[in-house]
């Protein structure tokens, strides 16, 4: 049941009288991204429709028409050191320097000494840049980027593996990089106000190391898909739309040794996958507007930065890692044709594989999983089944969400050749990564925290953020039960906590999916409901933030500071460092 | 983009940069053609040699010594050493467990140079690193294109065009108010009238402060005149912000509204003049760049945020974002 596309009445001419009635007619009549033969072929609802095209508050969609299911998906080069032991560069001469914890090893717990090898460090340099880009094939759209391509370079490093980013902003815009479920020194998480100035560096320390417990590393937390992006106050939103964003791979023995024994793909079947929606002008730059808090909808589905493109693959098994890399919009995938074996949930591996029909992604949610092509027809298309109509989060409930199936085709499979049936033995069951939960009797205190609206403000407990204000002082070492509370009003927030994985327990006082009971760095507060989550808070001194990832209502400064504690500290309180 | 294989291989394997035959073995295992996995998995083996041979680190002698190796060592300066032992780094956690308090002092000199400057000479200089120089005007699409140029009539009667009177090239703070509200809107012109004297150093009379009525059909010019001298605020005042407080027609008033990112989506709500948004919307139009803040943020934040995201220069944009450390109290070092 195809919806047809919600305009916002806004009869008057604009100053500049742009984009009027007409645009208007053509985006209804016209389905955006879907040829008439493709449309004609398959029955899809398509792209005027709210489940992959509809857009929030805007009276037009992109007025560009292209034929999807041309280009290749592109995978990002992997990016390469400047240098691995020796540095380079002097580290942290530069404007915003580098992590104390780089010049003291206990700091950062690394225990290299005993429980890794000793990986010299590797030291990279990468330039925050304008470009151009094509999303859609012809159209050239300036861009934000890490090194000048959309997505930005991938990183690939062994758990144990320090790692050194000496970042350049060559843009005259503030940035602050985030390593989305990375376990790092609070001088180079992203904080919103740890800049990366115009003109300036600052060197990124990454540790690559899992948290200690009781003496041993905690391999557990050993991190697979991590994705880096901006970060930076008030403007996270808009730098992550024009393309500030790309993916952080990490593998320790056991994924290395899950991949050499066959039952993991690797290399060209292991594939990263970063699915965002666009939207554009006629004369190909990117619609964005700074004042619209709702959240940012677009029309054209981009994946690894083309519009619907398509992907040849032989018969057989391939590990993708999905990243919701929205900033508002949710997404529901399917496979036109079979499930997927879910290997992960955000950064980490699962106990063992399940099987998946949907994998539900909001904003900045990775699934990490298997595509089996197998036995897969000629053709197979991923499809996104959730229906948005604008930035507050999808039709529904989270528990009863509104779909349509099929739903909207983001990419085309191809699918040649003869059938490999031994290409990984990696099935539902198959043990990955071992997971220890936190138990309920490690928790040494419970925190309530409520999301508000008021006045068009987001508030937290009732207070607004504050960069320089402790709201929390966790004491380092030490787990935690945090229950977050969403008031309603239609508004979904998935909420992101910095530093460590958290472990959801309940979700509207059940049980989560089997997917969301390990470990995760993003939970979805649907509107209207209550999580809990455990948390363990290691190895780092904050200040740290937690915040809601549709980074419009980031921007709008829904967010607060925890600040981990080596002492046991009331909050709220001045945040113990800054690193400027 | 697409690259061969997916694996880069010297960033996998984790060459240790012992020796430079190690650095050719590993180039020589680099260009067999195995799989740059199988690769890695092969120089997966205990360590029987570690280096740190890192130029410009120290390394605490704690971490020096592994069981059974020797590791190497290079101190860039006995200086630094002494200080790092001065300030409890050399550690007697070998298990690298326990965290080190820092001192307050160790944060700067972790980072930096030995023969340190003092922290208030460290922050000139790095407040002397940002420029003073007036930024270009933005080019290409401004956000402003999409403001109706509609016609306002302000307290005195005298009629403006929205952006080419008031907004165009300027830096502007826009807020949506109504003489009769009895919630938010107090609070927001007290803080407004803070702000016109935080901001008017950086600022002068270039900003202008555009309070907007939800409320046409009573706020007419004479009501606005009255609600200005009820909370003593002048049409301008020397070196700060001018303060406009406009009326106009119900239905171009709303096509602001909307334009400007201050509704709601729940259309009772929005139809709620009571529940309206205590949002600060602001911007440089000729820079291009907009933000907007709640109104009970930390007055000193909002200062902060709108001289970064409307200021003309580097510095007025930059300077309170660049300040370290921290004072004796604990407090971030203020002005």
């Amino acid at each position: 049941m195809a919806k047809s596309q919600k305009s916002k009445s806004s009869s008057a001419v604009t100053r500049r009288g742009a984009l009027q009635v007409g645009a208007a007619a053509i985006a209804t009549s016209v389905f955006v991204g879907l040829s008439p033969e493709a449309r004609a072929k398959k029955g899809r609802g398509g792209g005027g429709s709210g489940s992959g095209g509809g857009t929030g508050g805007g009276t037009t969609g992109t007025p560009i028409r292209f034929t999807p299911f041309t280009v290749d998906l592109p995978r990002a080069a992997v990016k390469s050191p400047l240098a691995i032991g020796t540095p380079p560069y002097q580290p942290g001469a530069v404007f915003h320097g580098i992590a104390p914890e780089f010049f003291n090893r206990t700091l950062a717990e690394n225990p290299s000494q005993r429980y890794y090898e000793a990986f010299p460090t590797k030291f990279y340099e990468m330039r925050c840049q304008y470009a151009v880009h094509e999303f859609i094939p012809g159209v050239r759209t300036p861009v934000m980027t890490y090194d000048g391509t959309v997505p930005g370079p991938t990183f690939k490093a062994r758990v144990g593996e320090p790692v050194v980013i000496r970042e350049w902003n060559d843009t005259d815009r503030e940035l602050s990089t985030h390593l989305h479920g990375g376990h790092n020194p609070a001088h180079g998480d992203g904080y919103p106000n740890f800049y990366i100035l115009p003109g300036k560096a600052r060197d990124y320390y990454y540790t690559n190391t899992v948290p200690m417990e009781l003496g041993q590393p905690d391999f557990g937390e050993s991190p697979s898909t991590m994705w880096y992006h901006d970060h930076s106050m008030d403007l996270t939103d808009e730098h992550v739309v024009r393309g500030m964003a790309g993916f952080f791979l990490t593998y320790d023995d056991l994924e290395l040794d899950l991949i050499n024994r066959n039952v993991l793909p690797a290399d060209e079947y292991d594939i990263p996958v970063a699915i965002q929606d666009k939207r554009f002008n006629a004369d190909g730059t990117l619609w964005y507007d700074p004042l619209d808090h709702n959240g940012y909808l677009g029309d054209v589905m981009c994946l690894n930065g083309k519009a619907q493109p398509k992907m040849h693959v032989q018969r057989r098994k391939y590990r993708f890692r999905f990243l919701g890399g929205s900033t508002a919009r949710f997404f529901e995938l399917r496979l036109s044709d079979g499930n997927f074996i879910g290997l992960g949930m955000d950064t980490w591996l699962f106990p063992q594989a399940i099987e998946r029909n949907t994998l539900l992604l909001s904003p900045a949610k990775r699934a990490d999983v298997i595509i089996d092509f197998t036995n897969a027809p000629n053709e197979v298309f991923l499809e996104n089944i959730l229906i948005q109509e604008d930035g507050r989060g999808p039709s529904g409930k989270l528990n009863d969400r509104e779909t349509q199936i099929p739903g909207f085709p983001l990419m085309k499979f191809i699918v040649e050749g003869d059938p490999q049936p031994d290409s990984a033995t990696v099935e539902v069951g198959t043990p990955l990564r071992p997971h220890t939960p936190i138990h309920a009797n490690e928790i040494v205190a419970t925190r309530i925290f409520e999301f508000e609206r008021r006045k068009g403000a987001w508030q937290i407990n009732h207070k607004f953020f504050d960069p320089n204000r402790a709201d929390a002082t966790p004491l380092l070492g030490t787990a935690e039960r945090w229950i977050l509370r969403n008031e309603g009003g239609g508004w979904w927030h998935p909420i992101h906590i910095h530093l460590e994985s958290h472990q959801i327990q309940l979700v509207e006082g059940q049980v989560p999916p089997l997917e969301d009971r390990f470990k995760s760095d993003t939970a979805i507060l649907g509107a209207g409901t209550e999580l809990e989550l455990f948390m363990k808070f290691r190895t780092f001194k904050g200040p740290f933030v937690f915040h809601c990832h549709n980074t419009a209502h980031e921007d709008m400064r829904m967010m607060f500071v925890f600040d981990p504690r080596t002492t046991s500290t009331r909050a709220p309180t001045v945040i113990q460092q800054s690193f400027p | 983009m697409i690259d061969g294989d997916g694996v880069e291989p010297e960033g996998i394997i984790g060459l240790n940069v012992v020796t430079r035959s190690m650095k050719r073995m590993g180039r020589l295992v680099s260009r067999c053609g195995i799989s740059p996995v199988r690769r890695m998995l092969r120089s997966h083996s205990p360590v029987s040699q570690a280096s740190w041979l890192l130029a410009d680190r120290v390394v605490p002698d704690g971490i020096a010594h592994i069981e059974g190796t020797v590791m190497k060592l290079r101190r860039s300066s006995l200086a630094a050493t002494l200080l790092l032992a001065a300030i409890g780094c050399s550690s007697s956690h070998s298990d690298g467990i326990s965290l080190v308090p820092q001192a307050a002092t160790s944060l700067e000199a972790a980072s930096k140079p030995v023969s340190k400057p003092s922290l208030a000479a460290q922050n000139a200089a790095r407040l002397n690193a940002l420029s003073t120089e007036r930024l270009p005007d933005a080019k290409g699409h401004r956000v402003s294109e999409k403001f109706p140029d509609v016609e306002l009539l302000d307290q005195n009667g005298k009629t403006h065009r929205f952006y080419e009177g008031l907004v165009k090239d300027h830096p502007v703070c826009i807020v949506f108010f109504y003489t009769r509200c009895q919630g938010s809107c107090p609070g927001t012109t007290q803080a407004m009238k803070k702000l016109r004297k935080l901001l008017a150093p950086e600022f002068g009379s270039e900003m202008r402060f555009i309070s907007l009525t939800l409320d046409p059909d009573v706020d007419s010019s004479e009501e606005l005149r009255d609600y200005m001298q009820r909370w003593k605020i002048e049409d301008s005042e020397p070196g700060q912000p001018e303060w406009y407080y406009c009326t106009g027609k119900y239905e171009e008033l709303e096509e602001l509204r909307r334009s400007l990112g201050l509704y709601e989506l729940d259309p009772i709500i929005d139809a709620d003049r009571t529940q309206h948004a205590a949002i600060l919307t602001f911007g440089n139009d000729r820079t291009n760049r907009w933000a907007a803040l709640p109104v009970g943020s930390d007055m000193q934040d909002i200062v902060d945020t709108m001289t970064r995201i409307a200021g003309n220069t580097e510095r007025q944009r930059y300077a309170g974002a660049v300040k370290l450390g921290r004072t004796a109290h604990g407090h971030l070092v203020a002005e």
